[in-house]
Formats: structure tokens, C-alpha cells, sequence
């Protein structure tokens, strides 16, 4: 983009408002009163056959005054001259005269346009007078506010036509005025048809980024429209107050629109400013998610601190403008940046990627402003290369920080479902927990109270045999023996399903082989086989491991119809693969037990699930194969919590 | 030794009605006499203290801790004492254990009468006395094992067969077919089966199997 606007109050603000607030006291210096730089010895500016654009550096002169004097007498005033390329001359509410002479070298008609790249002043009046001193051409009273349409040259600021004969010279006066607020002067002067081309580029590239803010603006309120992702809402906020205060800033909202807004202008950029600063702060503690690593008191300030800038724009808006309002503006808007600033910096320890992308996102304004500040305060010159860059720093700003907010959703939706995967695991493992938790319960009441009220009375019975003499009572209390040996024996049976004695001193191998031997041998003979480096594993991996194997055993028994099956561990160096199989019907008999028992099923998923194996089911005519992986990495980095509640005592 | 002649044991179980029943039969014995039950694991070192057994019969499932444990100390704080375990835990590697650290029997809370009061009597001459019913403690227990040749080479049925198709010339994809299962199942088997046999090559599987007749 070629030269563009010093279009102030569109950067963000803070350091810039700053740097304001501070302009007054550095400009004060300079005004008329100085001695030493003024001058009656103008130097005029030359236009050689080529000419294109200047910005008169060097042949600008200014004098200001209180008094509201007419050309005539003002132009036998000393004039001083104005180093800068982009002067600033600070709250200065006196009239201001610039002057500068321009002198035609060719020996063509020149028609060139005296340009004034601003348009918040109050009054603008502009003169050509010729070497006689004599008035050529004058246009006065012009303000922001001027329809495109009365204006000399139409554009949305203050440009004059400024006609020069062959060798002819010409002295152009300017009289700026402008009350309670800064002033800037971005002046320039152009060849007539170079401006009007400058100007549709430059038109052009302003729009397109307008476009590309709305366009952004509607994207994510749709997109927060279904997500509710309030980060979206702060971003199109960002977005729209963006593109209203470079709209405003540029003129497009009084120029183009016409809007009969009932307030002075500059109030309306002061609240756009405002709102502006409310979204950067909504939209960066949201952003840098600060909630997760400060206190909740730091988040809260922060939302009351943004509520008090907007609060104060809309004050700003009800009453006059004011200078103190406009520095206190700039002491909010400094304070905000900083509080950004520190925050930025604390997340820069917490998630560096977010925060990083937000720096770089913001640094080129800030970079920016700070560069500003030092201009002021050791009066290094001001060219307009630093203010080409300022309307396309905002735009630069929001397509890295879109790129963040992308980056940021889609990590946001990661840790959503990690959350989810989390509680699902939770969940399992209160599920298994609880269950192994009542099993142990139920078996220990089960083996070791009644198992041991069956015993003393099986052995009663028995004594009572001895001592009765009667034959037929006799018989009838030997036929009673094999009854409790058989109840004893099933409860044996039904306490070892349900949680195997001494499970943590016997471990998951000798527990299972011990299940395995004490199946009887019909219908289904079980074959049970160890092979590698018998290895102990976690606790709850060994008592999920026993629950999911004597549930596919039982399965087996129950419902397979297999003559044959085989249970195995292999102690493979770098996982533990348990291998259950039967040579029985396979799919056919799953319709079966997938309605009665099918908890069974279901419940070895969650348990692999739990523990972190890959559980494999392959079923066909010859029979099942149910192949289980436990990688010993999967709990080797978390030691076992070894819930005691579950496990024996 | 106590003025009597006779043995005197101390009860160690948790379960009222056992313990109780247990004295019962062990007083009507003429040689022995019960001195004393402990319900709690806390009470039992007390009780030896106080009581001076001269055999204990302990049940393994006590609140808060393993009476394998206890015996443990016992025998080596009171070396003079026997020790047999009682319990309702039917558990090989448990007499496995028992055995090892030195305890003098393990029996069966639902053994017979006779059975008991024979491993008492064992013990008390000295013996060690572990009970044969104990599931997988003999070899007897293992002959429902119907393939022992499979077994002995720690092969499964299923694995015998993927061998014998292996040998036959069949690839994973034949005999993933041939056998109803899927490809990746195959695979895994004969990685086990490889791991198993400690083979790395195909030809040394074959070999393997013309070798053992499969």
C-alpha cells in the first residue's frame, strides 16, 4: 500500500492515547513563541516536469494563534518551520496557519492537489495567494463533517486544488482549528492525476479490509450462534468495534452515511475507542484463559475494569469533550495495556503457545506505539512510512488472532473430549471398583462365614453318625453328607467366581490356574498354559485380568458347547497376551448368551478398557478366540495405587 | 510343661460358630484340650503369652491381617509351638506357602473329624501334615488335562492345528479360512507359537513338527 492516513485513534489505543495524553507537554514547547526558528526567509518547494507527491518536508511553516485573524494580517507574521514529516502539534486549541510556497520549474500547467490526510478539525480554511500577495483562490469553514459532495476535490478529507501556471509561484495558507482535542498535520502535496489514482488504490485496499472485518464480524457471531463459544462472541466484538473506528476514523461513517446521530463526532470515535478496549480485554483474558492459572479475584478485576472503559465511553459520548476527559481516556487505555501486558507475560508461563501467538499478533501495534512514544520523547523524526502500516497493523492483528481462536477451538475441543474421555474412565473405573468392591464383600461373607458354619456342621453330622447306633437313621444322615459336601463345595465355587481367596498374595497366574483345575472336565476340557518370564503386574490389572478370564471360562462352559478350550498367559518381554479359546460353536451360541449373561461380555470390554488392554474376540464355526494384549507400558509410568478397598485383606 | 498330661491348643478363628464347634470336638478328644480361643488377631500373642500352647490351629482369614503371617512369627518367637494352618482356603500356592516358611500342617476347615484330628496327632509326633485334598497340591489333580501331549510341549489344540496347516503348506489367509477365524488371530497365534518354542524361522517350525509327529 502506498502512503495512507494517520488515522490515529484507530490503532490500539492505549500506548498511542498515551502518547497523547502526553503530546501537549512536548508541543507546548514549540508553538510561535520560540525565537531562534522563525523565519521571514521561506524556502519554496519545487515542482520539477516529474513530479508525483511530497510531503514538503522542510518548506512547511506554522504559526499559531489565539486570535482569530484573517490573511492578511497573519501572513506578515514570522512563520516557523515545521521539521517533521508528520507534525504533531499536540492539544492545541488556537488557531494554527501553515504555510508553504510552491513554485512551478516547467514550463507546463501544473494542477496539483494540497492535501490535508486528516479530518477531525473543526475548522479548516485553506488560501492560494500569488506572489503579489494577492488572493487566487480561498475555500473556508470546512469541517469533518462537510459533505463529500460541497467539497472542492472530493474525498473523505481535506483536499484543495492548487493550479499553477508555467514558472508561476504560489503561497498556499492553511488555518486548522480544532477545540479540546489532538491535532496531527498530514500534509501533502500531489500531482492531480497521481491523487486520484493513490486514492482508488487506496479506497480499494481500505474496503477490502473493511470487507474482510465484516465478513469475519458475521463469520464468528454466526459460528457463536451454535457453538456458544463466548471466545467468538469477544472476537467479532473485537472484529466489529475494528472495523466501526477505522470506518470512523477514515470518515466512512460521516461521509457516506449521513448518520444524524445527535453527537459531536469526536464522541462517538471516543466510545467506539472505548468499546474497543473493552472487547481487547474481554477477548484477551478469554483468550489467554487466565482463569486457569490467577486467582479468580485477577479475572473479576479485569471484567470490572473493561465494564468501567465502556461505562466511561458512554460518559464520554453524554457530555462535551473535554481535555481532561480525553486524558483520562488515555490513562485508562495505558493502564489496560499494561494489565494486557502483565498477563500476557504470567500466561507466557502457562501456555506459551497461546500466549506467544497473541504477542505476535499485537506486537507490530505495539512495537508501533512504543516507537511512537520515543519519537516524542527524544524528537526522532516521524515519517509516513511508520503511519502506512497503521491501518494494516489492525488487520494483521486479527487474522493471526483468527488463526489463534482457530487454533484455540479446536485445542479447546481436544481437551473437551480428553475431559470426556476422562470422566468416561472415571465412570468405568467406579463401575469396576464398585463392583469388585461388592464382590469381595459378598464373597468373603459368603466363603468365610457360611463356608465355615457349613464345615462345623458337616463335621457335627458326622460326629452324630458315629455315636448313633441305629442302622436307618444312619443311612438316612450318610445320604445327608454328599448334600453339604455339594453345598460346601459350590459355595466354594461361587465365593472363588466372585473374588478368589488370597488374591493379592497368589497372584493372577496361580489364581487362574487354580480356577482352571477346578473346573470339572466335562463338557468342555479346559487346558491351562503359562509361558515366558512369569511377571506380577499391577494389582488391578491382575484382579480385572482373573475377572475377564473366568468370565469368558464360564462363558465357555456355559454356553459353548466346546469339547476343547485353552486359557493362556504369555509372558511376552514387553506385554502380557492372555489367549482364551474353545473349539465350540462359536457365533451361533452368541445370539444365546448375548441375552442371558451378555453382562459378561459387555463387562470384560470395560474391564480391558479399564486396564489398558486390547481385547480381540474372533469367532467362527470352529470355535472362539478371544486374544488379549496388556503392554506393561500402559501402567509401568503409574505406579499402582493399589486400591486396598478392592483387594484382599 | 502343665501338671496334665494333656496337649493343649489354642484356637485362632474369627468365625464364632467354627471356633466354638471346633472346641467342642478337640475337648471331647481325652489327649487334648482347648486353653484357649482367640477371636482377634491383636489377642493372639497375648493368649501365648498367658496360656502357653503347646499347638495352635489358625485360620488364615483374620481382620487386618494373614494368618500365614502370624505363623510366620509365631514359630519364630516361639519355636517350640506347632503351628497348623485351618482354613476355609482351598488354595494350592497358599500350602505352598505354609510349607515353605516352616509351619506344621495345612488342613481343610471342611475336612472330616478324622482327618483334623489325624493331622493333629501328626504334627504332634512331629510330622508335617499337609491335606492331599487341597486342590492342585498332588499330581493327581492334574490328569484332567485329556491332551498330555499337548501339554507337555505347552501347545493348545488350536495351535496344534495351525502347525499341522503350516506344515502342510498353507499360508495365514488359508488357514484363517480353513479354520473360521480372521487373519489377524492367525497371526498372533503363530507369533505365540514361535515365542513359545523359542523359533524364529518357518522352516524351523516345520522341522519342529515332522520331529514331534503333529
Amino acid at each position: 500500500m502506498e502512503r495512507t492516513v494517520p488515522t490515529f485513534n484507530m490503532f490500539r489505543l492505549i500506548l498511542i492515547s498515551m502518547v497523547f495524553s502526553w503530546a501537549p507537554a512536548f508541543s507546548q514547547t514549540g508553538p510561535s513563541e520560540t525565537v531562534p526558528r522563525l523565519t521571514r526567509n521561506y524556502i519554496p518547494f519545487i515542482i520539477g516536469p516529474d513530479f508525483e507527491k511530497s510531503s514538503l518536508v522542510g518548506h512547511v511553516y506554522i504559526f499559531s494563534t489565539a486570535s482569530p485573524e484573517g490573511i492578511s494580517s497573519v501572513r506578515q507574521k514570522s512563520f516557523r518551520l515545521l521539521r517533521d514529516e508528520i507534525p504533531v502539534i499536540g492539544m492545541d486549541s488556537r488557531f494554527h496557519w501553515i504555510r508553504y510556497t510552491v513554485q512551478n520549474s516547467t514550463s507546463a500547467d501544473k494542477s496539483l492537489i494540497a492535501d490535508l490526510h486528516e479530518n477531525e478539525f473543526d475548522d479548516v480554511c485553506y488560501y492560494v495567494l500569488d506572489s503579489n500577495h494577492k488572493i487566487i483562490y480561498a475555500k473556508e469553514h470546512y469541517a469533518g463533517n462537510t459533505y463529500i459532495s460541497n467539497k472542492a476535490v472530493q474525498g473523505r478529507f481535506f483536499s484543495f486544488p492548487l493550479r499553477l501556471k508555467p514558472f508561476e509561484k504560489a503561497t498556499v495558507y492553511w488555518r486548522v482549528h480544532r477545540k479540546e482535542s489532538f491535532i496531527v498535520l498530514p500534509l501533502g502535496l500531489f500531482d492531480q492525476e497521481y491523487f486520484f489514482t493513490f486514492n482508488t488504490t487506496y479506497d480499494f485496499f481500505l474496503y477490502l479490509s473493511l470487507g474482510v472485518f465484516t465478513f469475519i464480524f458475521l463469520l464468528s457471531s454466526i459460528l457463536y450462534i451454535f457453538t456458544k463459544y463466548r471466545l467468538l462472541l469477544f472476537y467479532s466484538g473485537y472484529t466489529l468495534s475494528y472495523a466501526l473506528t477505522i470506518a470512523s476514523t477514515e470518515g466512512i461513517l460521516i461521509q457516506y452515511f449521513h448518520l444524524n446521530i445527535p453527537f459531536p463526532e469526536d464522541s462517538i470515535k471516543n466510545l467506539l475507542v472505548c468499546s474497543l478496549n473493552f472487547f481487547t480485554i474481554l477477548f484477551a483474558i478469554h483468550f489467554l484463559d487466565i482463569r486457569s492459572f490467577l486467582a479468580k479475584w485477577v479475572y473479576h478485576f479485569c471484567i470490572m475494569q473493561a465494564t468501567l472503559v465502556l461505562a466511561f465511553g458512554v460518559y464520554m459520548l453524554l457530555t462535551p469533550l473535554t481535555g481532561t476527559s480525553s486524558v483520562v481516556l488515555s490513562g485508562i487505555a495505558m493502564f489496560d495495556t499494561l494489565l494486557i501486558l502483565t498477563l500476557v507475560i504470567l500466561a507466557f508461563f502457562h501456555n506459551r503457545r497461546v500466549a506467544l501467538l497473541y504477542l505476535v499478533a499485537t506486537l507490530p501495534l505495539f512495537f508501533s506505539a512504543c516507537w511512537l512514544i520515543l519519537t516524542l520523547i527524544f524528537e526522532l523524526k516521524r515519517t509516513w512510512f511508520y503511519y502506512q502500516s497503521f491501518p494494516f497493523l489492525p488487520f494483521f492483528e486479527m487474522v493471526i488472532l483468527g488463526i489463534g481462536l482457530a487454533y484455540k477451538l479446536i485445542s479447546d475441543r481436544n481437551h473437551y473430549f480428553m475431559g470426556l474421555n476422562a470422566l468416561e474412565k472415571r465412570f468405568t473405573s467406579s463401575i469396576v471398583n464398585t463392583q469388585d468392591a461388592e464382590r469381595q464383600r459378598i464373597a468373603a461373607d459368603l466363603h468365610d462365614d457360611l463356608g465355615g458354619t457349613l464345615a462345623t456342621i458337616r463335621r457335627r453330622l458326622t460326629d452324630l453318625r458315629f455315636k448313633i447306633k441305629i442302622d436307618s437313621v444312619a443311612k438316612e444322615l450318610d445320604e445327608l453328607d454328599p448334600l453339604i459336601r455339594k453345598s460346601s463345595d459350590d459355595l466354594r465355587r461361587i465365593s472363588h467366581n466372585l473374588m478368589p481367596p488370597e488374591f493379592e498374595r497368589i497372584g493372577l497366574a496361580n489364581s487362574l490356574r487354580q480356577f482352571i483345575q477346578e473346573i470339572p472336565s466335562q463338557p468342555t476340557a479346559f487346558q491351562f498354559i503359562i509361558t515366558g518370564d512369569v511377571d506380577r503386574l499391577p494389582l488391578q490389572v491382575e484382579l480385572n485380568l482373573y475377572r475377564i478370564v473366568s468370565e469368558l471360562v464360564q462363558n465357555i462352559f456355559k454356553h459353548a458347547h466346546a469339547s476343547r478350550a485353552s486359557v493362556q498367559l504369555l509372558y511376552y518381554p514387553d506385554l502380557l497376551r492372555v489367549v482364551v479359546e474353545d473349539d465350540g460353536i462359536g457365533d451361533k451360541s452368541e445370539k444365546s448368551y448375548k441375552i442371558v449373561p451378555g453382562m459378561g461380555l459387555k463387562n470384560s470390554t470395560l474391564r480391558a478398557e479399564y486396564i489398558g488392554a486390547s481385547l480381540h474376540r474372533d469367532s467362527g464355526e470352529a470355535g472362539t478366540s478371544v486374544i488379549l494384549d496388556i503392554p506393561y507400558r500402559s501402567f509401568s509410568n503409574e505406579p499402582d495405587k493399589s486400591d486396598q478397598d478392592t483387594t484382599g485383606r | 510343661m502343665s501338671l496334665t498330661s494333656q496337649t493343649r491348643i489354642l484356637l485362632v478363628d474369627d468365625h464364632h460358630i467354627f471356633n466354638e464347634g471346633l472346641k467342642r470336638l478337640i475337648n471331647e478328644q481325652p489327649d487334648y484340650i482347648v486353653c484357649g480361643q482367640v477371636y482377634q488377631s491383636k489377642d493372639i500373642f497375648q493368649a501365648i503369652e498367658q496360656l502357653r500352647p503347646h499347638l495352635i490351629l489358625l485360620d488364615i482369614n483374620l481382620k487386618g491381617i494373614n494368618g500365614i503371617d502370624i505363623g510366620k512369627r509365631i514359630i519364630k518367637d516361639y519355636p517350640q509351638i506347632k503351628v497348623i494352618v485351618l482354613t476355609m482356603y482351598n488354595q494350592a500356592k497358599l500350602l505352598e506357602e505354609s510349607r515353605k516358611i516352616g509351619l506344621h500342617g495345612y488342613l481343610l476347615k471342611d475336612s472330616t473329624t478324622s482327618k483334623l484330628l489325624a493331622g493333629v496327632e501328626a504334627v504332634l509326633k512331629g510330622e508335617f501334615y499337609f491335606d492331599n485334598a487341597v486342590a492342585g497340591s498332588s499330581p493327581t489333580d492334574q490328569d484332567q488335562f485329556i491332551d498330555t501331549f499337548a501339554q507337555k510341549l505347552n501347545l493348545t489344540f488350536r495351535e496344534i492345528e495351525i502347525i499341522r496347516l503350516i506344515k502342510n503348506g498353507y499360508t495365514n489367509e488359508q488357514i484363517a479360512d480353513q479354520l473360521h477365524l480372521s487373519f489377524f488371530t492367525i497371526k498372533t497365534h503363530r507369533k505365540n507359537i514361535h515365542f513359545k518354542l523359542g523359533l524364529s524361522k518357518v522352516t524351523e517350525l516345520i522341522d519342529f513338527a515332522i520331529k514331534n509327529g503333529i
